[in-house]
């Protein structure tokens, strides 16, 4: 088995003047794998996600990552809104001082399905072709660790059904570790390897629960016995 | 139909302004007829002196606007700074100009730099806050997606939060525009012996030696100015907005 990719050793965080959200959180994030955090609104999901991409400094215990690149996928599609859909992925290209971020990151727009929106500013693109146009400018970096935060939760159910479908082909096709934040079960089983359920006062449990669905999966995965047998099961731990 | 309603007001106003005139003498209230040939009748000399007034409006306004960047910059970049500073910029606001203009005719003599100082100072404040308020705007995502790819502050500054802090900059700049017209004209009050002539130098000229009509299309010709410096910072700020925020398409 490979090593994990992200190591959680005794974490306590929490903010001034209010109970610490987790003590002594410990967890492997194993490598090649999606798990999913969930948990009850407010349990800390979010905020160890942000401790786990080192946007945050957790006040006890240490995180030990094992990865080269690592790129994150908002809840808003957060694109520069001067930027067209070329430069908006193109820019953690850009940053790292890419000679070629242009091409590369209209080739990953052609991956997730933007061929004919090079040259779109964001306001001109739809809800979808945001969350699309967000996910490939995670993705040009081609990260070994891609943290997503309620990345799908804003998007109608129609375009949520699509953007599902479009990041389980990404992720067949490109092979990467993801630690993804969710509040909505079924996204949790229908994408995830392992379901991290977060429980208990000060997220001081969790209940590890794994996926076992063969891969590549099919989205219609989700019409079938168990694939709500799993969803019960997270349901219940939570 | 709306684009008439300012001309509707400026009619009425100056129809009143006619009616209100033919009560009091030309010296205490002169008609807009008067103030419109007194106007014409020093139209060269208010040409020149309009030049001039502009020229010290613009060049503390650039001053200010220098300023206030290099001070917005280091107060997002060094908090302590802000820390140390941010109070006395705001003394600096409460400082009537007027009280300090002669102070600066002391430091700087007779003459433009007077007017330019003055300038610099009243627009300085406003476009500080409006600046500082736009660089710590910038979106909590932004932020983290610079920083996951270990983004330099140089980076982060020109194209993340100085792009975000335009649509506040452009406000700041359409008050600062006006306020450096009368921070200009202030200064010339009392830091201008005539030589250049100035609008502010003009007008006080003129209404000591009580004419009245003269003074008038001076203080018009300052309004003008005002305003056409000011649409001058919206066409602007349509031509580099417009295409991604609303602020600049309105």
């Amino acid at each position: 088995m490979a090593d994990p990719c992200l190591e959680f050793h005794d974490l306590s965080h929490g903010w001034v003047d209010s109970p610490p959200l987790f003590q002594n959180f410990n967890a492997e994030l194993e490598a090649g794998q999606i798990t999913a955090l969930v948990g009850l609104s407010g349990c800390g999901k979010s905020t160890l996600l942000k401790l786990a991409a080192g946007l945050l400094l957790p006040q006890a215990g240490s995180i030990v990552g094992r990865y080269q690149r690592s790129a994150m996928v908002f809840q808003s599609p957060s694109l520069l809104p001067w930027r067209t859909a070329t430069r908006n992925t193109a820019l953690p290209l850009e940053l790292r001082q890419h000679p070629d971020a242009d091409t590369q990151a209209q080739q990953m727009l052609d991956k997730v399905g933007l061929q004919g929106a090079y040259d779109k500013l964001p306001h001109e693109m739809s809800g979808g072709m945001k969350m699309r146009c967000a996910i490939a400018r995670a993705l040009v970096v081609q990260p070994d660790l891609l943290f997503l935060d309620e990345a799908f939760s804003a998007l109608d159910a129609l375009t949520r059904r699509d953007v599902h479908a479009l990041f389980l082909q990404l992720y067949s096709d490109l092979g990467f570790t993801a630690l993804m934040v969710t509040h909505d079960i079924e996204e949790a089983v229908l994408l995830a390897d392992r379901i991290w359920v977060l429980k208990g006062p000060e997220a001081a449990t969790v209940e590890s629960i794994q996926v076992k669905m063969d891969r590549p999966r099919a989205p219609s995965w989700r019409h079938s016995s168990d694939f709500g047998a799993v969803c019960a099961s997270v349901e219940s731990a939570l | 139909m709306k684009r008439l309603y300012p001309l509707i007001a400026a009619l009425l106003g100056l129809a009143g302004w006619t009616l209100l005139a033919q009560r009091y003498e030309a010296i205490i209230l002169p008609s807009p007829n008067e103030v419109f040939r007194a106007g014409h009748g020093i139209f060269g000399e208010l040409l020149v002196a309009t030049g001039w007034t502009a020229a010290a409006a613009l060049t503390g306004l650039g001053i200010g606007l220098l300023l206030a960047c290099t001070f917005a910059v280091l107060f997002v970049r060094f908090r302590w700074l802000e820390l140390a500073l941010y109070p006395y910029a705001v003394v600096l606001q409460t400082l009537p100009v007027i009280a300090i203009a002669p102070l600066l005719v002391i430091w700087l003599g007779y003459g433009l730099g007077v007017s330019c100082a003055t300038a610099a100072l009243v627009c300085f404040f406003p476009l500080l806050t409006s600046l500082h308020l736009g660089l710590t705007s910038t979106p909590s995502d932004g932020v983290a997606l610079f920083q996951l790819q270990n983004a330099s502050f140089r980076d982060m500054l020109l194209k993340l939060r100085i792009p975000y802090a335009l649509p506040y900059l452009f406000t700041g700049l359409r008050s600062g525009v006006g306020l450096a017209v009368i921070g200009a004209v202030v200064g010339e009050f009392v830091g201008s012996n005539g030589s250049p002539p100035s609008l502010g130098y003009l007008t006080m000229r003129k209404l000591r030696s009580a004419d009245t009509a003269e003074g008038f299309a001076l203080i018009i010709a300052s309004g003008l100015l005002a305003l056409t410096l000011f649409l001058i910072v919206r066409l602007l700020e349509r031509r580099v907005l417009s295409s991604w925020h609303t602020g600049g398409a309105s």
